[in-house]
């Protein structure tokens, strides 16, 4: 106990539940999926109950104390070497067989244990009953209390739970008989670690792992014990726990009437089909993205009509306290235009959470590694790589942080390569902008022309890769596919409400900065303030590019000085458009047919708008993704090969997309 | 001439407060600037 507050432990297979309980009880907001793996670091919050405070520190996802992947090695060392007072070990009580493996070892280590029965309104919906009195019986009398995290229900009990067993510690707890031949290796081992660790605490856990050979402990606690490790007990020590887990299923699982179970596994025949499973991936990806165009386009108008009371307001009010005109400029031509343009995208941001938080919740989305794992396994990355990419739809960060579930570096640092492709929300303005503004009605299918090329660069450079580089992984997924629910409103709503928060956020300072700064540098040249935009700082910096960018479409030295601003996050791209070319509403008919009327001047048509969506999706990603990449592969020298080479590779795809598309006629 | 001096100084001033404050975060390895606080880093730091 720390301070006299009690230290909990959330422990639990993948995908049981554990981060909503822990969001519940302490009122945080941490990312949920209906995947296995969100959860990848460990997280703590405070609870109370009674005046008793609480800790409780939510651990990523695990099968086992055997632990191999760095997820299930954070979980291990925290419920193993931590202040940790009592363990909630969360079980998904629809699938006890499974989760009671996890509980069968939490119970062998011997600290305090509490068994949070999860997701129970779903074992009613199966029609299945559990004996709550027999099983803590065979628990070894630990408390269990049935909770649904969902609907909040079973919370309070909980809280009472491990506020009054917190120190019911049983460090010789026996639940699990094994075999005569084993127990008696066992008691053999315990009296020599007594002997020769005195202070160890844990010795029938220890006692355990050394005889499955486990590389921890054998590590922590050599014994030099030849007769008694003569051969690697692992498997029969496994079977014998599963053993009597069915033993537990079998006395308090009932069932009153027939499973709901086959719904989800018709729906899966569809969904996961080897041929079909792809292309109704991307039918739902295409729809996603159809509807965020045509309802996020429909809703704009009020954010349109919203940004130009403000821009007259702002102006009225300027004229009327006789600011200067380098203010009036400042505000009306840099932060309103590059903050106000962005803002208006707000919508199509909503619907695009909407539908990818409803998708997640259903339980679809971790049915796309499963359906993606063919090709994967075909380019040398298991379908678990995708898991990460797909996270990448919505932001780039936590999904090269997600690649942390890939066990091996090599595994983890290819997925790190490849998750900046996935169209991440930030481009979603530069879509709907470019196209919106060259491709009239088939707006919606350039834009998710992107998507689909993001996917197709990450697999060929995979493909390619693992021609070039041994030791690519050919593993075969084993995750655990969850059953399909109807999405929860609470969890969707706190998941699209977190990404517009973050969208406002991001666009009050991000956005905010990188507008002035521009302005700046459009306003400012060498002598000072210009009224030529021509000698200001900006043009001078964007008309060394233009050579560069010329072969691409995109010599206008506008584009260059967006393109680097756009480093910062990539919706500044779209913002920088709005304050270079002096659009106050960027994203209104009249703001669009203005711009591309300037555009069309500097012979910028069709093509070359496809050309820029295309360097922007394949071109370094922002500051924040970079840092995060320097972070996670600890390695200056790895990040910059990565930000060089996917410099390299969006200039090489836009040239030969521009160049061979004039060619055609395009 | 007063009122510019105020509006650009506040103007001037938060933009300066934010750009250090995020300067800040990015050291402490802390990426809401760009995840907008999605990360389970920042989440992680914002829980506690």
């Amino acid at each position: 106990m720390k301070n006299n507050m009690i230290q909990v432990a959330f422990v639990g297979n993948p995908n049981c539940g554990k981060t909503t309980l822990f969001n519940a009880l302490t009122g945080a907001n941490l990312k949920v999926a209906n995947w296995p793996g969100v959860t990848v670091e460990k997280k703590e919050g405070t609870a109370s109950y009674k005046g008793q405070k609480m800790i409780l520190v939510d651990l990523p996802g695990i099968y086992s104390l055997t632990s191999y992947s760095i997820e299930e090695k954070v979980s291990r060392q925290c419920v193993m070497e931590e202040d940790i007072d009592v363990i909630v070990n969360v079980i998904d009580a629809s699938s006890m067989e499974r989760n009671l493996y996890l509980t069968m070892q939490l119970l062998e280590l011997g600290k305090p244990v509490i068994l949070a029965m999860n997701m129970m309104d779903i074992v009613k919906e199966r029609g299945m009953e559990i004996d709550n009195h027999r099983l803590p019986e065979m628990l070894g009398d630990i408390p269990v209390v049935p909770v649904s995290a969902r609907k909040r229900t079973g919370l309070n009990v909980l809280l009472h739970a491990v506020k009054h067993h917190h120190y019911e510690e049983s460090p010789q707890r026996h639940v699990v008989e094994y075999s005569a031949e084993i127990e008696e290796k066992i008691s053999i081992i315990e009296r020599h670690l007594k002997e020769r660790y005195p202070s160890l605490k844990y010795l029938r856990w220890t006692a355990i792992k050394l005889l499955e050979r486990d590389e921890l402990a054998l590590l922590q606690y050599p014994l030099e014990l030849d007769e008694v490790f003569q051969k690697n007990y692992e498997k029969e020590i496994i079977n014998q726990k599963y053993n009597y887990i069915e033993e537990v299923v079998d006395e308090v699982l009932f069932y009153r009437k027939e499973s709901t179970a086959g719904m989800t596994d018709k729906a899966d025949a569809v969904l996961t089909h080897s041929i079909w499973g792809v292309p109704i991936f991307l039918g739902i990806m295409a729809a996603v993205f159809f509807l965020t165009f045509n309802i996020g386009d429909a809703l704009k108008g009020v954010f349109e009509t919203g940004l130009e009371a403000f821009l007259a307001a702002a102006n009225t009010f300027l004229t009327r306290i006789q600011a200067a005109d380098w203010l009036t400029s400042l505000i009306v031509d840099g932060i309103i235009a590059g903050v106000g343009g962005i803002l208006t995208f707000l919508p199509n941001i909503f619907i695009l959470f909407l539908a990818l938080g409803i998708l997640e919740d259903s339980g679809y989305m971790s049915r796309v590694a499963y359906v993606m794992d063919k090709i994967m396994g075909r380019v040398g990355l298991s379908g678990k790589a995708f898991l990460p990419m797909v996270l990448g739809f919505g932001c780039t960060v936590p999904a090269v942080m997600a690649s942390r579930t890939l066990e091996k570096e090599e595994d983890r640092k290819r997925s790190i390569l490849l998750t900046p492709f996935m169209s991440c929300s930030a481009r979603l303005p530069i879509y709907v902008l470019f196209s919106s503004m060259f491709f009239g009605e088939h707006a919606a299918l350039a834009a998710f022309s992107m998507y689909v090329t993001g996917l197709l660069v990450a697999i060929v450079i995979a493909l390619i890769i693992s021609r070039f580089q041994k030791g690519s992984s050919q593993g075969t997924l084993l995750m655990e596919l969850p059953e399909y629910k109807l999405p929860n409103g609470r969890t969707i709503g706190i998941y699209v409400w977190e990404k517009v928060k973050d969208y406002l956020s991001k666009a009050g300072t991000t956005i905010f900065i990188a507008s002035i700064v521009i302005w700046f540098i459009l306003n400012f040249g060498i002598h000072g303030m210009v009224t030529d935009v021509t000698e200001s700082f900006g043009a001078v910096l964007g008309h060394w590019m233009e050579p560069v960018l010329a072969p691409a479409g995109m010599g206008m030295w506008q584009i260059g000085v967006a393109l680097i601003s756009g480093l910062s996050a990539k919706e500044v791209v779209v913002s920088s458009f709005s304050v270079l070319f002096g659009i106050s509403n960027i994203n209104s008919a009249d703001g669009m047919s203005a711009m591309s009327q300037i555009l069309a001047q500097h012979g910028f048509g069709a093509l070359n708008a496809y050309v820029l969506m295309l360097f922007c999706l394949l071109y370094t990603p922002c500051m924040a993704t970079i840092a995060t990449i320097k972070k996670e592969t600890n390695s200056w020298k790895y990040t910059l090969k990565l930000v060089i080479f996917q410099l390299l590779l969006a200039y090489l795809v836009s040239v030969a997309v521009f160049q061979v598309g004039s060619l055609l006629g395009f | 001439m007063t009122a510019t001096i105020i509006l650009g100084g506040l103007i001037l001033l938060y933009a300066a407060i934010v750009a250090v404050w995020k300067i800040r975060e990015i050291k402490k390895g802390n990426f809401c600037s760009g995840c907008g606080g999605n990360c389970s880093g920042c989440k992680s730091k914002k829980s506690k």
